[in-house]
């Protein structure tokens, strides 16, 4: 398997959705090669980083008008 | 090196999920505004990202995930708890938003998804060794290692801006995606189900937005190591 192909496919591969052949050739093409190690870890990355946005504000006029719902219920 | 990831806190603790509903349940009911905050402040974002799939514009999703509150206050004595408070809000949420875009005439097919282009290499070809190589295919420019880089390194205001920059770019069915599975949290099935979107085409369109995400944060990266 060529590291351009594995690119493509990395993100089956972790969200575990790969059939056991290619799985294995997966894990045997990583085991080997540091460079798409490295991709992977870039784009775990990206994950995490992208679970720190999660923002909770809500613009205060609208949160104001669903209160007043809330209050009127 | 774990490769997987672990599976959600959703699925290990649905019974206590399903506790701390009722408590939050019980509290709107005796009229506590606080827990009501909270719950909006947790799932408004949310909630405007999947109207945006039935609806023509920002604004009219807005308008939705408002109405659905309204919705959500006034059945709130109906709630059940069969399912989670979030998945009941959220198909409160998307029959709104689904009615209001046949209001609207908007078709919500699978059409859509041609929206994002044609099919994108997750990496430029260019970084590979071309078919005359020996090694072809392989990667001729291959991104950093960044295992040995302190965590700073990796999660600060310049890469995080990066990614959230990415993000805002990104076509708007993968942006939907992806915000949901990895800002929101949400599992595959939570996507599919809100957004009306088959396993499959879920996956390409994270796949795509993952990619785009990675090559936007490895810019940064590269820029901070200089």
């Amino acid at each position: 398997m060529a590291c351009q192909e594995v690119v493509e496919l990395l993100n089956d591969y972790r969200e575990d959705v790969l059939d056991a052949h290619r799985r294995a050739r997966l894990d045997a093409h990583l085991a080997e090669c540091p460079y798409c190690v490295s991709y992977l870890e870039q784009l775990l990355l990206a994950t995490r980083l992208s679970s720190r946005l999660q923002v909770h504000d809500v613009p205060e006029l609208v949160m104001a008008s669903l209160l007043e719902v809330f209050r009127a219920r | 090196m774990t490769v997987v990831d672990p599976p959600s806190i959703a699925t290990v603790s649905v019974i206590d999920a399903g506790h701390a509903d009722r408590d939050v349940v019980d509290a709107l009911l005796r009229g506590d505004e606080q827990q009501f905050r909270a719950l909006v402040g947790r799932h408004h974002r949310a909630m405007v990202h999947v109207a945006q799939r039935y609806v023509p514009s920002h604004a009219v999703a807005e308008e939705v995930a408002q109405d659905a509150w309204v919705a959500v206050v006034t059945s709130l004595p109906r709630f059940e708890g069969r399912s989670s408070l979030k998945t009941w809000i959220f198909t409160i949420l998307v029959n709104q938003a689904r009615s209001r875009g046949v209001r609207e005439h908007r078709s919500v097919p699978f059409s859509s998804l041609g929206d994002d282009g044609p099919d994108e290499a997750a990496v430029s070809p260019d970084r590979f060794n071309g078919p005359d190589h020996r090694w072809a295919e392989h990667w001729a420019q291959p991104p950093r290692r960044i295992d040995d880089l302190p965590e700073e390194r990796l999660d600060n205001d310049q890469t995080r801006r990066a990614v959230e920059d990415a993000i805002a770019a990104l076509p708007v069915n993968q942006q939907r995606v992806v915000w949901l599975r990895d800002v929101e949290g949400w599992s595959a099935e939570e996507v599919c189900a809100a957004l009306e979107l088959t396993e499959a085409n879920q996956r390409v369109l994270l796949h795509r937005a993952r990619a785009k995400v990675r090559a936007a944060l490895e810019v940064a990266l590269e820029a901070s190591l200089g």
